[in-house]
């Protein structure tokens, strides 16, 4: 009845007390997480100092160091094998988790979203723990599952499948199935909630247009689903992309991603603005795809 | 012309149960091989409480996990405060100019990979350390402050646009002073999102590693980062005994986050 | 706390007017939303001990009105008055009125007991306690005080938002179409009990409504808004017998409208001449209550030509839908035993003495 719009006056001071009540929160992020982020684009463009650290003086050698290096000899440019394989190692092993668990996590999702009410609340709890547990309490978990001496290898040998233990820790695959394990419920999440919102009685509307199990798969159920398939692609392909803890512990010192090998730059590389460089990279990929989100998500239920 | 039965997919229900098996084995691996008596995690040596004695009885790890509680202590506490101020000022109130300014800096942490989040604090708290000498836990504070707040916003701001705007307009029509409206009826059924807020950010701060290991200073170790450390020498059973002691907290703190969501979900 | 609502005891014995000041007085109030006027500068002014009225459709300004008075809202323009006091730019926790509102707006955190203690403990009454035992026991809840609002059903809440809001003995209570969310059955029970209330408390009451039907029955006085603006404020009775505009003769139960020509103390209307309403001249629009419409033998003196459009049997009584020559509908309440014959027929149409009514644009 009363309309919500204010004469300018009362407006303005609900902006001012709506700024002044976030003030607190929005010091603390800046000092703690949103200044220091400006912090390292300044870095990105600085020379990297002789022991660690940074010399206050402008460069975009650190940029070009992302993709080539210089002969220490004789000044020659040659393409970064070694920084080329780590970003396709990142990229590769972060599409290959988010397929393995869009095929793991739409068959559980969609199973899930037809069981009866109780069962489904059960079914998500059990889901959702795993995913609030410890990001590297998991890791370590599955660690132990696939290390030499552990669980699936002895129960491999014990069954006679294999005769020596199949070495699977520090390896490209462990990092895979570490990822995929850690990951899942990130996937299975957004897809049930998509397939739980879809109405089932579309389905028979669609039999009943003569389409068949194939036609009403295409053009009726995945279009509906479809914000749930990006949305869980989404949410573990950026994660996986910037992962540290899982290559670190599960990959070795060998297969490193990029999230490792910006730490590198900063420990033992001593190459603070090529790890700043590093890290922005990281950040607009993965700010990209947030965004590409968001629109897509504001676009599916803005229609 | 076969028809499309959503109910029975062939092999949904194996994937389904696989995908259970697979999220769940390792964590009852870990936590059934916690209480066993022998070194080797491949055989049963029976049941035995041994490596909970072992971590309790060791100084790192006693230190280590004062450490993790006083930091998630803190952190819950300025997060959810500051957290409980900003709900306010950017919930219920009319569109104002800087508002998805606001919220895209309160949920900046969700946003960006905590590497680089972890490197950038690594950057400035060297620089500060150097400058002011201090070496101690308010840079760890600080920083699982500022990332706990939106984890701590969420649920606060959930509860307060549940919240009937008329409650407060009643408070005042009966007499109570703004102030007195706030701390009668606003703060009162705010609270359990503030708890909720509060709980949340508490398992958020004491399981996180990667901005810790950056920031910590030398023996600042928490209970992840010490893992951490140990994990790359070699698997002790020791590390499951702590590992499923941070589980059986976890899921603990997240029941009863459960419990205080759900209860402000049942309308008043 | 100044203004301490204790003063009802004067209030019962002197009734509506006399000498004291209005319980309500309203002075060219305006409110502008942006670009939207809300209110058009209302003139109000509310007897003390009176059950008021403002009645309009959505949209009308009553509820912005309502609001003015509580001070949730301040006025762009003009003044508001409460006992003779300047209240406008006073926030709400210090005037002494208390609402009832649409949605009842209990704490849900809060017992009914403390619910209705809220504003006796706001203003530090020593009689909190015993005021509280007393509001339960007018609102029939004596056995619900340590219920919580969400164990309560609808009428029970409607109660206690009653007790809490009578608690602290206002000058004036507010209340904001507090029957809209009840059943008709409920409805009808609480429209009786705060009539009574209002009878047993002599609390000036400033209610607020859509529903004509629930204004009549209730009220006092009434003032018929519409577009920001008071129309018209009187009793039930001059509302519904003497309609000031077309708008409230079609917002206040049905109303024949007719055009036509007051000369030489005869109306010419549409078919006829009949005796001319007192005062009027010239051009006119008349208005009449379909039961003060009778049917006659076609060409009886004074009554128009018509003939029937339809008849339509409603149990208790029988409207027929008659047609003037230039087309104007004239509806006229029958009672059930009436037979004005198949649509076609002819019939006089004649109005009761003293029934027309002349309607202000």
């Amino acid at each position: 009845m009363t309309g919500r719009a204010a004469p300018p006056t009362a407006e303005r001071s609900e902006a001012r007390t709506g700024w002044l009540l976030s003030t607190p929160a929005l010091l603390l992020l800046a000092v703690g997480a949103t200044g220091p982020l400006l912090v390292i684009v300044v870095y990105a463009f600085l020379e990297k100092g002789s022991y660690s650290g940074v010399q206050w003086a402008f460069t975009t050698e650190a940029w070009f160091q992302v993709l080539f290096e210089r002969d220490i000899f004789d000044d020659t440019v040659s393409l970064a094998d070694a920084h080329l394989t780590i970003f396709w190692r990142s990229v590769k092993l972060s599409l290959a988790t988010t397929a393995l668990a869009f095929a793991l996590g739409l068959p559980t999702a969609w199973y899930i979203a037809m069981r009866p009410p109780e069962r489904r609340a059960v079914w998500l709890f059990l889901v959702t723990i795993p995913f609030w547990t410890n990001l590297l309490i998991r890791t370590f978990a599955i660690m132990e599952v696939i290390r030499n001496g552990g669980l699936l290898n002895s129960a491999l040998l014990g069954l006679g499948v294999i005769e020596s233990p199949i070495q699977i820790l520090y390896t490209d695959a462990a990092v895979l199935i570490g990822m995929v394990y850690v990951y899942l419920p990130l996937m299975v999440l957004p897809l049930y909630a998509a397939i739980e919102r879809f109405d089932m009685r579309l389905l028979e509307a669609a039999h009943d247009l003569y389409a068949s199990r194939w036609q009403a798969l295409r053009r009726v159920v995945l279009p509906v689903i479809r914000p749930g398939i990006v949305a869980g692609g989404i949410l573990v392909f950026v994660p996986s992309l910037g992962a540290y803890v899982t290559p670190r512990l599960l990959g070795g010192g060998k297969n490193m991603m990029i999230g490792n090998f910006i730490e590198l730059q900063f420990g033992q590389g001593r190459n603070w603005p090529l790890g700043a460089a590093l890290s922005l990279i990281l950040l607009a990929i993965v700010l990209s795809a947030l965004i590409a989100l968001t629109r897509l998500t504001q676009r599916e239920t803005g229609a | 012309m076969k028809r499309f039965d959503p109910a029975a997919l062939p092999g949904f229900a194996w994937i389904a149960v696989g995908a259970l098996v697979l999220l769940w084995a390792p964590i009852v691996t870990m936590v059934v091989y916690s209480f066993n008596a022998s070194q080797s995690v491949a055989l049963w040596g029976g049941f035995s409480l041994e490596w909970y004695a072992a971590a309790a009885g060791n100084a790192a790890v006693q230190g280590a996990a004062l450490r993790s509680v006083v930091i998630a202590l803190c952190a819950a506490v300025i997060a959810s405060a500051v957290a409980t101020m900003a709900a306010l000022g950017t919930t219920r109130r009319g569109h104002f100019r800087g508002r998805q300014a606001i919220y895209v800096v309160i949920n900046q942490p969700l946003m960006v990979p905590e590497i680089v989040t972890a490197v950038a604090l690594l950057i400035v708290f060297a620089a500060v350390k150097v400058a002011t000498g201090y070496t101690g836990l308010g840079y760890l504070v600080l920083a699982h402050s500022a990332f706990c707040v939106p984890f701590a916003y969420l649920p606060i701001r959930a509860r307060l646009e549940g919240m009937d705007r008329s409650l407060e307009t009643a408070a005042a029509d009966l007499y109570a002073t703004p102030w007195r409206a706030f701390r009668h009826v606003t703060l009162p059924i705010l609270a359990p999102g503030i708890a909720a807020g509060a709980m949340l950010a508490f398992v958020i701060s004491l399981d996180d590693v990667i901005i810790t290991e950056f920031v910590k200073s030398a023996g600042q170790d928490t209970l992840p980062t010490y893992m951490l450390g140990q994990l790359r020498r070699a698997v002790t059973p020791e590390v499951n005994a702590i590992s499923t002691a941070l589980l059986a907290l976890t899921v603990a703190l997240l029941t009863a986050f459960f419990v205080l969501t759900r209860r402000s979900d049942t309308k008043p | 706390m100044r203004g301490g609502p204790t003063r009802r005891s004067i209030r019962g014995v002197t009734g509506p007017g006399h000498s004291d000041p209005p319980a309500v007085e309203v002075v060219r109030a305006g409110k502008r939303y942006g670009g939207v006027e809300a209110l058009a500068g209302v003139d109000l002014s509310i007897a003390a001990g009176t059950f008021f009225t403002l009645l309009g459709p959505s949209g009308c300004g009553k509820t912005t009105l309502l609001r003015l008075i509580a001070g949730f809202e301040t006025p762009t323009s003009g003044t508001v008055r409460i006992g003779g006091v300047d209240v406008t730019g006073r926030p709400p926790h210090r005037r002494p009125v208390n609402t009832v509102f649409q949605s009842y707006a209990l704490f849900p955190h809060l017992t009914v007991a403390r619910n209705v203690a809220f504003g006796l403990e706001m203003l530090g009454r020593a009689d909190a306690r015993d005021r509280t035992r007393e509001m339960l026991a007018l609102v029939r809840l004596d056995g619900f005080a340590d219920r919580r609002p969400a164990q309560l059903s609808g009428g029970q809440q409607q109660r206690v938002a009653l007790a809490r809001a009578l608690a602290p003995a206002p000058e004036v209570l507010l209340l904001d179409e507090p029957l809209s969310a009840l059943d008709l059955k409920l409805r009808r029970e609480m429209q009786r009990e705060l009539k009574r209330l209002q009878h047993e408390t002599g609390i000036t009451f400033v209610f607020v409504t859509h529903d004509q039907e629930e204004a009549l029955t209730m009220s006092d006085r009434i003032a018929v808004m519409s577009g920001g603006r008071v129309l018209q404020t009187g009793t039930p009775r001059e509302i519904y017998d003497a309609p000031a505009t077309r708008f409230v003769a079609g917002f206040i139960g049905e109303s024949n409208v007719i055009e036509g020509e007051v000369r030489d103390g005869l109306a010419h209307l549409p078919g006829g001449t009949v005796p001319a309403p007192d005062g009027a001249a010239g051009p006119v629009t008349l208005a009449i209550r379909p039961e003060r419409v009778t049917l006659a033998p076609p060409g009886a003196p004074d009554t128009l030509d018509a003939t029937l459009a339809a008849a339509i049997f409603h149990g208790a009584d029988l409207t027929a839908h008659l047609r003037l020559p230039d087309g104007t509908e004239i509806a006229a309440r029958l009672p059930a035993g009436a037979e004005p014959g198949p649509p076609g027929t002819a019939h006089g149409v004649a109005f009761a003495p003293g029934a027309l009514r002349v309607l202000a644009e």
